[in-house]
Order: structure tokens, then C-alpha cells, then sequence
């Protein structure tokens, strides 16, 4: 069940009314039971592992808080990560080690196993308290907004929430389930109109990039990454919309990453949650940028690398987190040189530095979208050798739809740009869009609405194609 | 909250009426073909309509033919180069998608433009007594034209039935059929809406409803004093098409139809598999030249002793 399948809207709107109408102690069973159900949607295997690392790193963390003695601590947690992120990696790494090798698709896993992760380290360094509730701790692992593909959350934010819903102090605000529902809005429209119509003739580039011309190979290259965004940022504003209807407020994922100034506040912006994650239970835990500059390296190198392994077991993910990695670390080298510049050059300088890692984060996706190593290479050759070819109106995507999406990216880029004037002066896009008057308001939110809905109709007839996170 | 409610609730009706705006500008220029791009409906385009509709317009010219020659794609492979040459004969073979409900209504109106008619063909392959009123083809080459041309009036009280079942009434009017063949967007919409829905669909070599349009079409015909004739269009010779023709008879027997169209399976054409393409039902491309086309009539001829006077050349 995705999140624009004609029944999602259903289970949405009834899983909502049922929390909501609910005596507010039943709320965690209303949300444990819409989280079963979702996550069934997508097959009882799917569950069964869900279930299975829930009621085991639940029972490791139990198992933390009653140990005596910092080895049986540690014994708790190394079992627990072991279930957790262990069981994750390997199943990740394990089509490198050994190809042919098939695995059942787990839907979640690589977003719920590093939530799990991370409550477990949080628990053990004391971040955190255990959970001694079983039903608390499953509605954290299979919260149904979040369970497909995050944000991947952390205990600490979730179940004072929780707490707070339980005891009655947190009510049902229509401004924000309003506020709720616009996010939700603004997530199909990234996804519907933009991820699926720019994906449309991305994928065509993809597909057949040895008889496209040089130009359309690099435009589709660098567009991949565009529509990646839309894609998963999409997802992720229906996440937070959905769980804001819900009461739960959880974490941005994605805070316009291609306003970035460096490499690094690339990974600040850009799927937030995981970067976190990596920063905080890998990149620290390694010693971050606290042992020297080769070390530093090593930990960037490493860190990324586990990011790509991360997305995939295919090479080509492992080349792109080592090609962040690598340039991460030239970032770092060369810090020093870059200070002399930093804020220099007024707003063309910052646009110059902002379309600088624009080109680096999207030629870095151009690997990660292709179903190969070779082919990424193939396309980078291509691309340098400035071979003629299918120009960009051959590719079975009408004009009419790449002016649209055009258009579009230059709305979603306007929006983008006010949103981080907005944020610059301390407010939200958010905020100012409810402060205008209703009479702006609500056409603008019908014309967005009937937008979307024109849109879904691509779907109509297909497969309905998933979000592109979904495969990890 | 409960103000809240009732706002949301006017927003998304208020979304909904626009939304249904939308779907009617669709259907005019040139937002038809934006809106059809947009939302990946190109492939949803009147192109059956056209095609049924150019058949229907067909068999209502007042041009003084004396007979008609219905059938399915391979009456038209094979018929239809003949059709600008004969002017005694209509030629209109269409496609099996059209049903027997369909080819009754074509001849229905080819004997009220020609009241002197005095012959009508259906020449078919067994297939067009299995296509019934599906949710792929049927609504578009059996319902739509024949709704847009305001004929589905004419066809008896059960088939009208059964077609508002399978379709929904509002849908078999002439007013939606030529929404939908204007807009690809409403068409995508409203046939992806009947996949949707569970259909209680016949099956068999020869569905009742197939039985009633023949026999129908039979009465007809005798009703307005032409003579009526079933015959089989040319097959490859396989075990398989040998088994469905079988098959086919024995359900001509069971209903009490085999006495009466008996031809049909007494002097069915049968020809070598290598003459046909790769579906093995129509004739190749590269093999279907009109000199053998021609020879194919000649010999459903020579079976039948019918089509008297057809012309089969241009000299």
C-alpha cells in the first residue's frame, strides 16, 4: 500500500478517526494496530521480521537495564545491534560476497533496523531510558507514517510524544492537522507531479543512453538527481504530514539541500535522518575529526562507504558513498584554503558555490542511479566523448510534459528559496503561507489539490510506481 | 473542531467540482492533448470509436447496395480490398471486439438506409461468438460508437441489459461516449474504473448473448425480406483451430442452431498455417496481396455458391 494507492486515502482517513475518537490509552493500541496492518499490506514476511527485531531488541534493551555489570551490558547490546543493524549490513553486503544470491524484498528493514539500532546505543550510553513497554516500544518500531522509508527515528523524540498523546496532554489541534494535511499536500504534489514526471524521462535517458547525444546523457545524469529529491522528499513530507495529523511530530528529512554552500551541509539537508544516524553511531563512534586529519579521513572514508552499503549491494552504491567520502575529505583538506573565501563574493558567490555542489552531489547520483557500475562509467564516457545522438524530445516524453516539469522545478525552486528566507529569519514558509489571507489561501491550495489530482491520473492504468527509497 | 471539519469537508468537494471541471475542459482543444500528455492518457485516444463509427456511417449511405458484408478483422483482411470496386455489395468487415450485438446493429442500419436490400453476410471467424461485453475492447468497439450513433436502442431488452450492467447506464450514453472519445483522460479514467469492477463475464465458444444477436440478426433479416448468411471466415489448418471449430459446433447443436447454419461448418475455408501470420488467425502481411485475397473469395465462393456477382478486380 503506497502512500497514492487509491486505498491508502481509506486506511489513512480511518486509522485517523479511530485515534483520534479512541479514549486516549487506546491511542498506542489504535497506532501499533494501523502499523500491523500497513506493514501486512506488504506481505507477512515483511511483518514477521518486523515483529521479530521489535520484540528482540526490545527484549535486549530490557535485558541492558537488568544486566549487573558493564559486560552483560555490552553482551545486551552487541546481541541487539547484532539483530538489528547486523542483520541489515549483511543482508546488504551479502549479493556482493556472494552474486547470484536472491533475497526476499524486506519492506522497511534498512529504516526500522537502524531505529532499532539507535535505541539500543541510546539506551546503553544513557541517552535514553529502556522502554519496559512492549506495546510502546512496537508502535516506535512500526509507527505507520515512518515504517516504509523514515525519517528514522530516535527514542528520545518519539515516546515523550507518545507519553504525551497517552496521558491526554496532547489533543487534536485542527492547526495541526491542518498544518498536517497542507505537508501531506505538498508531499504528493513533489512526488506526483514532479518526482514521477521528471523520473519519466529520466529513466528514458537511463535506459538508453548509448543512442542519446551527449548533452541529454549529461542533462539526464544530473536530472536523476533532482528527481531523487522530489521523490524522497516527497515521501518524506507525507511521513511528517501524516504523523502531524497523527499528533507526532517527527524530524525533517530533507531542509533544501540544494541550498548548500558545502559538501558537508550537503549531508546536513539531504535525507537528514540517516545522515544523522551515520554521523552519530558511526563517524563519532570511529572518532570523528577528534584524532587528526588522516584519521579523520579514514572515518569519512569509512563512514560513507557504510552509507553506500547502505542503499545497496551493488557496486555502484559503494562507489558513490566512497566518491562522497573521498570528497568529503578533499572538503576537509582543504578547509583551511577554503576559509579565505568563505562569505566572500557577495550573492554570486554564494550562488557560485551553491551550484558547485549542486554539479558535485548530482554527477555523485549519476552512479547512483544507474543499475551498474560500467553503465555510470559508460555514461561519464559518453558524456566526455561528445557523441551526437537521440536528443531530448526523442525519448518518448512529449514537450508538453518536460515544459511542465520545467515549470515546475522553477515553482518548487522559488518555494525552496523562500523557505530558506523565511527560515533565515527565524519563521517558516509554513507560517507565512497561514498568515496570508484565506481568500490566497484556499485557491492556492485548490489549485495545488486539483493539480495533484490531474497528475495521480498518470497513474491510473499502471503499476503504481513506488517511491524510489522504497527499495531499501 | 467540528468547524474544522466542515471546512475540510468543503475544501475537498470544492476540490472534487474543479477536479470534474478539469475532466470536462479536457475533452476540448487543445487542452484534450495537453491534458492527455500530462497525464499519460495518449494511448487512450478515439481510435475504436473512428473506426466503428466510419463503419457505421458506412452502412447508412444511401449508395443503392443491394447486400452487406459484415464480419471480424479477417472478413476485413481479406474483403476489404475489394470494397471501392463493388457497388451491388457494402463491404464492412470490422473486428470480433464488436460483438454480435455490434454486427446486428451495422446490419440493422444497413437494412433501414437500404430497404431494398437483399443479402446480408456475416462472415467470421469462431472467435466472434466468445467476445462478449469485456472491460477492454468491448466498451469501446461494442458500446461506445453504437451509443454515440444513438443505436443501442436497437438492440433486444436483454443485450441492453446486459451492456448496463457490464457498463452502467450513465456510460452508455451518447453524450459520455463522445466525452470520452474527446477527452483520453475521461476515457483512461472510466475504463480503468471497469477493470475495477467484478463482472460476471460469459464464456463459452458461444455465449448467449452471441446466440440471441445471431438469432436475432436472423429475424431481422427475414423481417425485411433479405436473406441472411452465416459464414465461416478462412482458417489455418492446426489441431488447435480444428478443436475450436468443434468445439463451436457442439454449441451451435446444443442451442439448436446447427440446422440452420449448417454452411458454416459444412464449407469452412481452411488453409495451409504457413499462408498466416504469427497469430495464426489473419493471414501475413507479405502473403495477403490482393490477387490472393481475391482467390480466398473465390474459393468461399465456389464452397458456397454465394456471393454471386462481387467484383474482385478494378479492370
Amino acid at each position: 500500500m503506497t502512500y497514492y494507492s487509491l486505498v491508502f486515502p481509506l486506511f489513512f482517513a480511518a486509522a485517523v478517526l479511530a485515534f483520534w475518537l479512541v479514549p486516549p490509552k487506546a491511542r498506542e493500541a489504535v497506532l501499533l494496530a494501523a502499523g500491523v496492518l500497513y506493514m501486512a499490506s506488504w506481505g507477512g514476511v515483511s511483518l514477521g521480521v518486523l515483529a521479530a527485531v521489535t520484540l528482540l531488541t526490545w527484549a535486549c534493551g530490557r535485558g541492558m537495564a537488568a544486566a549487573g555489570t558493564p559486560a552483560g551490558r555490552r553482551a545486551f547490546l552487541v546481541l541487539g545491534l547484532a539483530v538489528s543493524a547486523g542483520f541489515l549490513f549483511a543482508r546488504k553486503a551479502l549479493p556482493l560476497l556472494a552474486p547470484g544470491v536472491t533475497l526476499v524484498t524486506l519492506t522497511g528493514l534498512a529504516f526500522y533496523a537502524l531505529q532499532a539500532a539507535s535505541y539500543l546505543a541510546d539506551v546503553y550510553t544513557g541517552r535514553c531510558p529502556v522502554q519496559k513497554n512492549l506495546l510502546r516500544y512496537a508502535v516506535y518500531m512500526s509507527f505507520f507514517p515512518r515504517v516504509l522509508s523514515g525519517p528514522i527515528g530516535r527514542a528520545e523524540e518519539f515516546f515523550p510524544q507518545l507519553d504525551a498523546l497517552r496521558t491526554g496532554q496532547r489533543r487534536c489541534e485542527p492547526a495541526q492537522v491542518r498544518r498536517g494535511l497542507i505537508t501531506m499536500l505538498g508531499g504528493w504534489a513533489e512526488k506526483l507531479v514532479l518526482a514521477n514526471l521528471l523520473s519519466a524521462w529520466v529513466n528514458a535517458v537511463y535506459a538508453q543512453w548509448t543512442q542519446c547525444s551527449a548533452p541529454v546523457v549529461l542533462a539526464g545524469g544530473l536530472f536523476f538527481g533532482f528527481s531523487l529529491y522530489f521523490d524522497f522528499a516527497g515521501y518524506s513530507h507525507l511521513a511528517l504530514g501524516a504523523a502531524r495529523v497523527l499528533g507526532i511530530e517527527l524530524a525533517p528529512n530533507f531542509r533544501r539541500p540544494y541550498f548548500a554552500q558545502s559538501l558537508g551541509e550537503f549531508w546536513q539537508r539531504w535525507h537528514i535522518s540517516l545522515s544523522g544516524w551515520l554521523r552519530d553511531y558511526i563517524y563519532i563512534p570511529l572518532g570523528g575529526s577528534r584524532r587528526g586529519t588522516p584519521r579523520r579521513v579514514l572515518n569519512l572514508l569509512i563512514t560513507f562507504t557504510v552509507s553506500g552499503l547502505w542503499h545497496g549491494s551493488t557496486w555502484q552504491y559503494l562507489f558513490w558513498g566512497l566518491l562522497h567520502g573521498v570528497l568529503q575529505s578533499i572538503g576537509a583538506l582543504t578547509r583551511p584554503l577554503r576559509r579565505r573565501f568563505a562569505g566572500k563574493g557577495g550573492p554570486a558567490g554564494v550562488w557560485a558555490r551553491r551550484l558547485f555542489i549542486t554539479l558535485c552531489a548530482n554527477g555523485a547520483f549519476l552512479f547512483f542511479g544507474a543499475p551498474s557500475l560500467s553503465q555510470g562509467f559508460g555514461m561519464v564516457g559518453r558524456i566526455l566523448s561528445g557523441a551526437p545522438g537521440l536528443g531530448a524530445l526523442d525519448l518518448g516524453v512529449s514537450g508538453t510534459e518536460l515544459a511542465f516539469v520545467l515549470l515546475a522545478m522553477v515553482l518548487a525552486f522559488c518555494l525552496d528559496l523562500a523557505a530558506e528566507r523565511a527560515e533565515n529569519a527565524g519563521s517558516s514558509l509554513y507560517d507565512r503561507f497561514a498568515a496570508l489571507p484565506g481568500a490566497v489561501r484556499v485557491p492556492v491550495l485548490l489549485v495545488l489539490a486539483v493539480t495533484v489530482l490531474v497528475f495521480a491520473c498518470r497513474l491510473v492504468g499502471t503499476d503504481a510506481a513506488s517511491f524510489y527509497y522504497a527499495q531499501f | 473542531m467540528k468547524a474544522f471539519l466542515l471546512r475540510l469537508a468543503a475544501f475537498v468537494l470544492a476540490a472534487l467540482v474543479l477536479f470534474c471541471g478539469v475532466l470536462g475542459l479536457s475533452a476540448f482543444a487543445p487542452f484534450s492533448e495537453i491534458f492527455a500528455k500530462l497525464t499519460d492518457s495518449t494511448g487512450y485516444s478515439a481510435s475504436a470509436s473512428e473506426e466503428i463509427g466510419g463503419h457505421i456511417a458506412n452502412v447508412q449511405a444511401d449508395d443503392g447496395a443491394a447486400a452487406l458484408i459484415l464480419g471480424d478483422s479477417v472478413c476485413w483482411q481479406v474483403f476489404d480490398p475489394f470494397s471501392l470496386c463493388n457497388t451491388a455489395y457494402r463491404i464492412d468487415g470490422s473486428n470480433r471486439a464488436v460483438t454480435l450485438a455490434g454486427q446486428y446493429l451495422l446490419a440493422k442500419a444497413f437494412l433501414d438506409a437500404h430497404p431494398g436490400a437483399t443479402d446480408v453476410y456475416l462472415i467470421v471467424t469462431p472467435e466472434s461468438f466468445s467476445a462478449g461485453f469485456d472491460a477492454g475492447y468491448g466498451y469501446q468497439y461494442a458500446a461506445a460508437p453504437f451509443a454515440a450513433a444513438g443505436l443501442l436502442g436497437g438492440l433486444d431488452e436483454t443485450t441492453r441489459a446486459e451492456l448496463t450492467a457490464a457498463y452502467g447506464a450513465p456510460f452508455l450514453t451518447g453524450r459520455f461516449a463522445r466525452w470520452a472519445d474527446a477527452s483520453p483522460l475521461v476515457k483512461k479514467l472510466y475504463l480503468n474504473a471497469l477493470e475495477l469492477v467484478p463482472r460476471q463475464e460469459e464464456t463459452g465458444p458461444l455465449t448467449p448473448m452471441a446466440a440471441r444477436n445471431l438469432q436475432n440478426l436472423a429475424a431481422l433479416c427475414q423481417e425485411r425480406g433479405a436473406v441472411f448468411h452465416l459464414l465461416c471466415a478462412p482458417l489455418a489448418d492446426t489441431g488447435d483451430r480444428r478443436s475450436t471449430m468443434a468445439a463451436l459446433e457442439e454449441a451451435f447443436r446444443a442451442q439448436g442452431l446447427y440446422d440452420s447454419y449448417s454452411a458454416y461448418f459444412t464449407r469452412t475455408p481452411w488453409y495451409d498455417r504457413g499462408l498466416f501470420g504469427e497469430d495464426g488467425i489473419h493471414f501475413d502481411n507479405s502473403v495477403a496481396d490482393m490477387d490472393f485475397c481475391a482467390g480466398v473469395v473465390r474459393d468461399i465462393q465456389a464452397a458456397t455458391g454465394l456471393l454471386d456477382g462481387l467484383v474482385l478486380s478494378y479492370d
